[in-house]
Order: C-alpha cells, then sequence, then structure tokens
C-alpha cells in the first residue's frame, strides 16, 4: 500500500473514531437538537420552520385514524417543553395545551414579548409543531394576518381559520399564549378540520340587512345597525363532524344582538343577545 | 326648550347652518321621541373638523353621583332635576378632539336623544356647563369619567381597546345600561357603551351615576383584554360572565373610591341608579364581605360562619355563591327569607359578589402595602386583573366555556410574580384570595357525586314540558316557537315522544369532608340518537346534536346545609346537598337548562343521559340519569 494512501485510511478512521466518540459522548444530546426549537434556534432556522409550514399546506391532512397521535405529542413536546400536558376535543383532535411560564422550551434569545412580529412567528412555528393534532387542512388555512396582543410579561397570538377566502366563525380559531421568553403557557383551538360549504351568495349585503333586521327583539334601542361582512358560519354542533356544514352568511349586530344570514337563502341562521350589562 | 333664550337658539342655529354648508355634517332636529324632559335634542351627525376649540374644557358633574355629590343618602331620584344643580360640580375636561363636541384620544360621547348615535352636546369653547336638566349633562358626565377612566388605564399600560370607546347616552334602553362588540362591514371590531334612561322612575337616567358609567366601559376593557375574537362569557349562566360583572363592579369602586365623602361607604356599587331608580327595589351590590341582611354587616365580623339562627352569611367561595347582596327580605329570619324568596341565584350579577369583595379586598391589602398610596393600588390590580384575564383559557371544543373563578384568582397570583412584585405584596394578594375561599380553597372529597332525588314525575332529573312556558323562553331567546310542537305530552314533567323540553340534572354531594361544589362544569350526552339536543341557538354549549355543555353554580355540602338548619322553623333554611336543594328556583328560568328533543317515532325505553362533571374545586366525575320516554 503507497504511504499517502495508508495515510487517508488512517486519517479516516481517527475522524470516525471521533465522530462515534462524540455521538456516545453526546447522544441523546445531539438527537434532541435535532427535533427541538431550543435557545440555539436562530431566527433564520425558525424562518425555515414556518416555510416548511408552508410546503406543508401543499399535502392532505391526516385522518386521525391515521394519525399516531401519541407519537406526534412527544414529539411536540419534545420541541416546545416535556411540562407541557394536553387535552382532546371528542373527535380526537388537539384541543387545549397547558404549560407553565418559566418552564418548557424557551424561545431563541433574540425573542422580545414586546415584539408582535417575534411573536407571530414563535406562534406560527408552535402551530407548525401541532400541524397534524390540529388537524389543520390546506384547505382550511389560516388568515395571513394573525392578531398578536402583548403585556410586559406574555403576549397572545390569534388566528382565525378561512375556507373558501371566507373567515370561519363562531369557531374556527387558534389562540397562542406565550411568555416573556417565548415559552408554551397555553394553546387552545376550536379550528375545525373539514368544512363543506353548502350554499352560494345570492343576497347582497344590504338586502340580507333588511331580513337581519327583521329578527324579533324585546326592546328596542337607540343603536346603529352595525356589520355586513361576509363570514363561513359553521353550527357549533355540527363543528365536531367528521364533514362540518358551512354556510355562507352575513353577519350583523342589531339592537345588542348578533344575527347572521344566510347569504343564499336569507333565512336567519343564529341571533344571541350580545349585550353585557 | 334646552336653550337659555331665543338669541342663544338663534345664534347656534345660525352656527349649525353654516356647518352644514362647510362640511359633510348633517343637522338633525330633535323630534318627540324619548321620555320625560330628554326631549327635542338636536344632533350632529359626524364630527365639525373644521372647528377647533382646543384639547381642554370644562363640564359641570356629580362626583360620581348626586348622593355623594350631596352628601345626602336620602335624596329621591324623583326629585325636581333642576333642584339638583346645586349639587354639580365644575370640573376640567381633557384629552378632546378639539372639534367642540365630546369626542377625543379615549371617548366618543354620542346620544340618541333625536337621533341615533350623533353628538348632542356642542360649544365653541369647550364648556359644557350644563343644567341637570338638559339632556347634554349625562353626555358631560359620560365624557369625564369615561376619558378619566380610560386615560388612567392608559398609564397603567391596560388600555383596552385602544380605539376611542363610543357611549352612547340616552340610547333608548329602559332602566339598564350596557356594553356591546361586533364587527363592521370590513371585519373591524364595533365597540359601545349604551346609557338608558329610568321608565320606572322617568326623569332619572343611568348618565347620572358614575359607577355605572366606568362598569360598562370596562366590560369593554375585560373583553378586549381576554380576546380579541371570543366572547368571555358563554352561557347564559356561567363563572366567566359573573367574573365578567365582577370585575366592572370592582374597577368602578376602586377607582371612585377618592370620590367617595368619608361619610358615606366606598364599598357600594351604585347607590344612585340601582339603590334609587327601581321603584322601591335595592339593587345595590357591594365589595363586603357579608351582605346587608347578615347581622354582622357592614364589617362582617362573623366572616367565614354561616347560620340560620344568627343570620349570618359569609361572601366566600363557594358556600356564598348566589346568596344577594342588598336587603329585600322581611325578618326576623332575614337569611331565611333571602334563600326562599329570592328567584335569581344563579344570575351573573348577583353571582359575582364573592369575586367583587375579593378583589376589593386584594386592592385593599395592597394599598396597605404601598402606605396607602391609592393610585398606585388602583394601578397595580388593574394589572393584575388584565394580565389574568388575558392568560385565560379560550374557548375549546372540549370546554366551551373555561374561565373560572378559581382559574382567574390562580392567574392573578402568577401575574403577581410575573410582574416581579415584592413579597410583601404578592403575599398580600395572595392572602386575600385565599381568605375568600378562591385560593387553595378546600376541594370536594373523590366520589363526592351521586344522582339525586330529582323531581317526583322525572326521578333524578326535572323536565320542564310546558308549552306557552318554554315558547316565552324560546322568544327571549330570539329563536323559532314553532319548533314546540303543539299539544304534545306538555306538563307531565316527562319526556314524550315528538317533544321539545328542557332538562335539569340532580346532583348530590356527598363529599365526606361536607365541601359544597363550586363552578361546575356539566357535559351531557344522550345515548338514544331518537333524544338529541337543541342546536347553539338554545343550548350554547352544544357540541353536537348528542352532547352538550352547560354549568351549574354550586351544589351545596354537609356542612353548610347543617350551619344553614335550625330547629326554629321560621329561622330554618330549606336547602340541602343537591342541585335541586341548593337552588330551589333552578328552573324558573331556562338559564342552567339543556333543550332537547324527542323524535316522534323514538321507541319507548329507558335511556339515558350521562353526565360527565367537573366541579372548581374538585375532580371529574361522571354520573348516569336514566329517564324513560313516555
Amino acid at each position: 500500500m503507497k504511504r499517502r494512501t495508508l495515510y487517508k485510511i488512517l486519517f479516516a478512521a481517527s475522524v470516525s473514531l471521533m465522530l462515534s466518540s462524540l455521538s456516545f459522548y453526546f447522544g441523546a444530546r445531539i438527537k434532541s437538537m435535532i427535533v427541538s426549537s431550543d435557545m440555539a434556534f436562530d431566527e433564520a432556522q425558525s424562518l425555515t420552520a414556518s416555510q416548511s409550514a408552508a410546503k406543508r399546506t401543499e399535502g392532505k391532512s391526516r385522518t386521525p385514524a391515521k394519525l399516531d397521535s401519541e407519537k406526534e405529542w412527544n414529539l411536540f413536546k419534545s420541541r416546545f417543553g416535556q411540562n407541557l400536558t394536553a387535552e382532546y376535543a371528542t373527535n380526537g383532535r388537539l384541543a387545549v395545551v397547558h404549560g407553565n411560564a418559566g418552564q418548557g422550551r424557551k424561545a431563541s434569545s433574540a425573542f422580545n414579548v414586546t415584539d408582535r412580529q417575534a411573536a407571530i412567528q414563535r406562534a406560527r412555528e408552535v402551530i407548525e409543531g401541532a400541524y397534524d393534532l390540529l388537524g389543520i387542512n390546506p384547505n382550511s388555512p389560516l388568515a395571513d394576518h394573525p392578531v398578536a396582543r402583548n403585556s410586559d410579561t406574555s403576549v397572545q397570538v390569534y388566528f382565525r381559520e378561512t375556507r373558501g377566502g371566507y373567515p370561519v366563525e363562531p369557531n374556527g380559531q387558534i389562540t397562542v399564549d406565550l411568555g416573556k421568553d417565548g415559552e408554551l403557557l397555553g394553546l387552545y383551538s376550536s379550528y375545525i378540520p373539514d368544512i363543506d360549504i353548502e350554499n352560494s351568495v345570492n343576497l347582497g349585503s344590504d338586502q340580507a340587512k333588511v331580513k337581519a333586521g327583521q329578527i324579533s327583539v324585546d326592546t328596542q334601542i337607540g343603536l346603529r345597525a352595525e356589520g355586513g361582512r361576509q363570514i363561513l358560519w359553521v353550527a357549533q354542533n355540527s363543528a365536531m363532524e367528521a364533514k362540518a356544514q358551512g354556510r355562507i352568511a352575513y353577519e350583523f349586530l342589531i339592537q345588542g344582538r348578533q344575527v347572521v344570514v344566510d347569504a343564499g337563502s336569507g333565512e336567519i341562521l343564529f341571533s344571541r343577545d350580545r349585550r353585557h350589562f | 326648550m334646552y336653550f337659555r333664550s331665543r338669541a342663544r337658539m338663534a345664534s347656534v342655529g345660525v352656527l349649525f347652518f353654516s356647518l352644514s354648508i362647510g362640511s359633510s355634517a348633517c343637522l338633525k332636529q330633535g323630534n318627540d321621541s324619548g321620555s320625560g324632559p330628554f326631549q327635542n335634542a338636536v344632533c350632529v351627525s359626524n364630527i365639525p373638523f373644521q372647528i377647533n376649540t382646543g384639547s381642554t374644557g370644562s363640564a359641570f358633574v356629580f362626583d360620581p353621583d348626586p348622593v355623594a355629590s350631596s352628601g345626602n343618602p336620602n335624596l329621591s331620584a324623583s326629585a325636581s332635576s333642576t333642584s339638583f344643580d346645586s349639587f354639580r360640580e365644575q370640573v376640567q375636561l381633557s384629552n378632546l378632539g378639539g372639534h367642540g363636541v365630546l369626542e377625543g384620544a379615549y371617548v366618543d360621547i354620542r346620544t340618541s336623544l333625536g337621533c341615533t348615535e350623533g353628538f348632542g352636546a356642542f360649544d365653541l369653547n369647550n364648556k359644557y356647563l350644563y343644567s341637570h336638566s338638559s339632556p347634554y349633562f349625562g353626555e358631560a358626565m359620560s365624557y369625564y369619567f369615561g376619558d378619566r377612566f380610560r386615560s388612567k388605564i392608559d398609564e397603567a399600560g391596560t388600555l383596552a381597546p385602544i380605539a376611542p370607546l363610543r357611549i352612547v347616552a340616552h340610547c333608548m334602553q329602559d332602566d339598564n345600561a350596557f356594553f356591546v362588540r361586533g364587527r363592521d362591514r370590513s371585519g373591524a371590531l364595533v365597540e359601545k357603551v349604551c346609557l338608558g334612561d329610568s321608565v320606572m322612575t322617568p326623569g332619572a337616567t343611568f348618565t347620572d351615576d358614575a359607577t355605572v358609567v366606568i362598569h360598562e366601559a370596562q366590560h369593554g376593557t375585560t373583553v378586549d383584554t381576554y380576546s380579541n375574537s371570543s366572547d368571555l362569557n358563554q352561557f347564559l349562566y356561567d363563572e366567566a360572565g359573573s367574573l365578567n360583572e365582577a370585575i366592572s363592579d370592582f374597577v368602578s369602586l376602586s377607582f371612585l373610591e377618592p370620590s367617595i365623602p368619608s361619610s358615606m361607604d366606598p364599598r357600594l356599587f351604585s347607590r344612585w341608579a340601582l339603590g334609587k331608580f327601581l321603584g322601591g327595589y335595592n339593587g345595590v351590590r357591594g365589595a363586603h364581605k357579608c351582605p346587608t341582611y347578615s347581622s354582622d354587616y357592614p364589617e362582617c365580623a362573623q366572616y367565614g360562619n354561616f347560620s340560620a339562627d344568627n343570620n349570618t352569611v359569609s361572601y366566600s367561595y363557594p358556600d356564598g355563591m348566589g346568596w344577594p347582596y342588598g336587603n329585600n327580605f322581611s325578618g326576623p329570619a332575614y337569611v331565611a327569607s333571602a334563600f326562599k324568596n329570592y328567584t335569581s341565584q344563579e344570575e351573573i350579577h348577583n353571582a359575582g359578589m364573592v369575586m367583587v369583595g375579593a378583589l376589593w379586598d386584594m386592592y385593599q391589602a395592597l394599598k396597605d402595602v404601598k402606605g396607602g398610596n391609592q393610585d398606585a393600588a388602583f394601578i397595580a390590580s388593574h394589572k393584575l386583573v388584565s394580565e389574568s384575564l388575558r392568560r385565560q383559557a379560550k374557548p375549546t371544543f372540549a370546554r366551551i366555556s373555561p374561565v373560572t373563578f378559581v382559574s382567574f384568582a390562580s392567574g392573578i397570583i402568577d401575574a403577581a410574580n410575573a410582574f416581579g412584585m415584592s413579597g410583601a405584596e404578592v403575599a398580600a394578594v395572595t392572602n386575600a384570595l385565599k381568605q375568600r375561599g378562591l385560593y387553595n380553597g378546600p376541594s370536594v372529597s373523590g366520589g363526592w357525586a351521586s344522582v339525586g332525588a330529582g323531581s317526583s314525575e322525572s326521578p333524578g332529573v326535572k323536565i320542564m314540558d310546558n308549552g306557552p312556558l318554554l315558547k316565552r323562553w324560546i322568544a327571549r331567546l330570539g329563536g323559532d316557537t314553532n319548533i314546540v310542537p303543539p299539544g304534545v305530552g306538555t306538563l307531565n314533567g316527562r319526556l314524550d315522544r315528538g317533544e321539545v323540553a328542557v332538562i335539569w340534572f340532580d346532583i348530590q354531594n356527598n363529599s365526606s369532608n361536607g365541601v359544597t361544589a363550586g363552578g361546575l362544569q356539566l357535559t351531557v350526552t344522550s345515548d338514544d340518537p331518537n333524544v338529541t339536543m337543541l342546536n347553539d341557538w338554545y343550548n350554547f354549549g352544544a357540541v353536537s346534536s348528542s352532547s352538550a355543555q352547560i354549568q351549574y353554580s354550586k351544589v351545596n355540602g354537609t356542612q353548610v346545609v347543617n350551619a344553614l338548619s335550625s330547629s326554629n322553623k321560621t329561622f330554618h333554611v330549606p336547602t340541602g346537598n343537591s342541585y335541586f336543594a341548593t337552588n330551589p328556583y333552578f328552573s324558573s328560568t331556562s338559564t342552567t337548562g339543556v333543550w332537547v328533543r324527542v323524535a316522534p317515532g323514538a321507541t319507548r325505553r329507558t335511556m339515558r343521559f350521562n353526565v360527565d362533571i367537573k366541579p372548581a374545586n374538585g375532580n371529574s366525575t361522571s354520573l348516569s340519569f336514566p329517564v324513560t320516554i313516555q
């Protein structure tokens, strides 16, 4: 064997030996760094995670039968904190995550609770981590502009589900509650995985407003009627069915009552007194 | 009729005419709508931006109400309106937009007298110095207190909503006031306070009571802080709704404490509107440790005790939940009388008393730690309340109404620690909440629940199938009364095929330590596909055709039942350790009922309602209630 070749072989063997020693030494730590978003996670990597979330939207949602919830949950905890606990809705979807201030995985060292864009980014990471558990469907994406609200010690980010371009109401929300260091304090989801839109728009907003004004109320208050935006109304009691029923509707506030009018038929789908006395 | 001279009326008329030429402002002459002396007011629809009047001004107000301003606790709301003018105080207005109307950085005051949400009060010099008999007086009151309050919470860092809050004086709500939130056509939030006038006492108006103005404004802050989209209240009765009311009462009391004369009790909410407008009924609420009919009121030296013989009740959690505050009962057995005659135990304003008092105690304790500094104590308290609110759980299908008194109290203590408050401050907050049973309180023991006696017609449950009554309830919900089929097995208290009914479950509390179960979250599931839950128009907690959630305020433990028992029949409180015996009027409204429909073709059989129960002070348990379909 030529000397140069021998040196190459010896060098390769040395490197291999060193690497395997390191693996032995650090073992689980290396594995956890691969799957976690711990303090070593810088902004660039966070952005990559968000982009990977975007790529996921091209796929199909996984049904509960195919989803290994326990495995997914363990993966989620390894990223965001072993202290976290979960509650599920009766349709098997993740409904609630509980955490504690000062515990769990922190966001990157650049995280600042008063930086709302950073909070939104962090919240997107959390949602991406629970994507399958939440049952997020690429056909029902979360609206582009979530709302973040903060104090000095926590920030809450509110996401709204959309379907066919319409905001889903009255549920279809995901709220992510983050602590001072971006640790996950809570996640609350009323996301609806699959919605069938059952009608189309036949009425304009002004026509629907006339229908809404016909709602019977027990008092005549001197407040202007408000509203007229288009929403996708999914009655709460159908939201957890395999295929929830959604109807395009107009939403109004009339005499202190929320009134929802079917955009196809003009039927009043829902009415509730929203006054806080 | 509210202009002092014809010359003045003419000059104002000319001014408005010129405004209507120069801007999009339109003058709407008042009509005869409105009650009593509040007629023929004049409105301006839009802000007259071409006018520049500066950001400060002056106004006459009551601070915070005619009783406090006059120093006369016996002042009648029926007295002549102009006689109250001697109680007015002149104050400075700040943060005005500077266009001659009462709008500014924090509030935007409108009126619905003679128009809908227009500007009423107008002055080129920002001098809103009105007689009490003027409809604009209430607008000035609303601006002064709304602006002062919201600028203070801005200073605290807890301002919400950020945009100026619209307050509509004389909004045509009879004998009440409210806050409401919705969305406009673009999806942006629309948030308004409506301050009504009294019909029971003509000429009296809720704008004259600053505790009401701030109570309603705080509703906006509470709801906005909790979530930008979900409401805090989810059911007609839930602890979240009572919390919402309690926070508003507390914030109003603590903010206005410096305005109360030393001869008067600062712990009384709405001594004017709720105390004087309601035709002899005392609707005043308070932050005391006991109600007014408790023999140890007002200092509540017997706090912690319940006794029928001694007439004592304590506002501690959960036993104190639901006891009314005002003494509208006859003696000598006041406590027994309150229990027998008060029909609205679980009404959210009434059920908030324990929390109002707890927050007041917390605020006073912080004031002590801060050397008597009221301003600092108010700011600290508001920050704690706001932080706990924002961190509370949001509605999900697992739990439609997740917020409880206990979770909120826990959130306050977490907030105190997160803010880095001193050890003394954290201890003060913790002790105040603990003393009220809201933190580390006693829990019900394992296996605490069983099926109670129920009704004679349907053991274990109560079924309301009175068609006309159900239709009245449905009408109040804004629903379709035709869903109640006529003449189908009504009024027998049983489930008949084809009928719609409301059902309650008699949960018995057998906790071995005698502790009352509080804040009960129920998930009710029908095991018969022919017995279904009505949708969320009726069942606010409906999650499927077979399942709905609801809340009960409390189920007595044997400890308090024994304390309220007496060998003297007059003093004996006829309560018991089941839900039906805890609140004897539980079925007088549909507030805590579950709406069900039985299919016409249902099989006559005994089906089951499976009820999962989670008390705020204990572990979950499940009960099965058999019901026979007739």
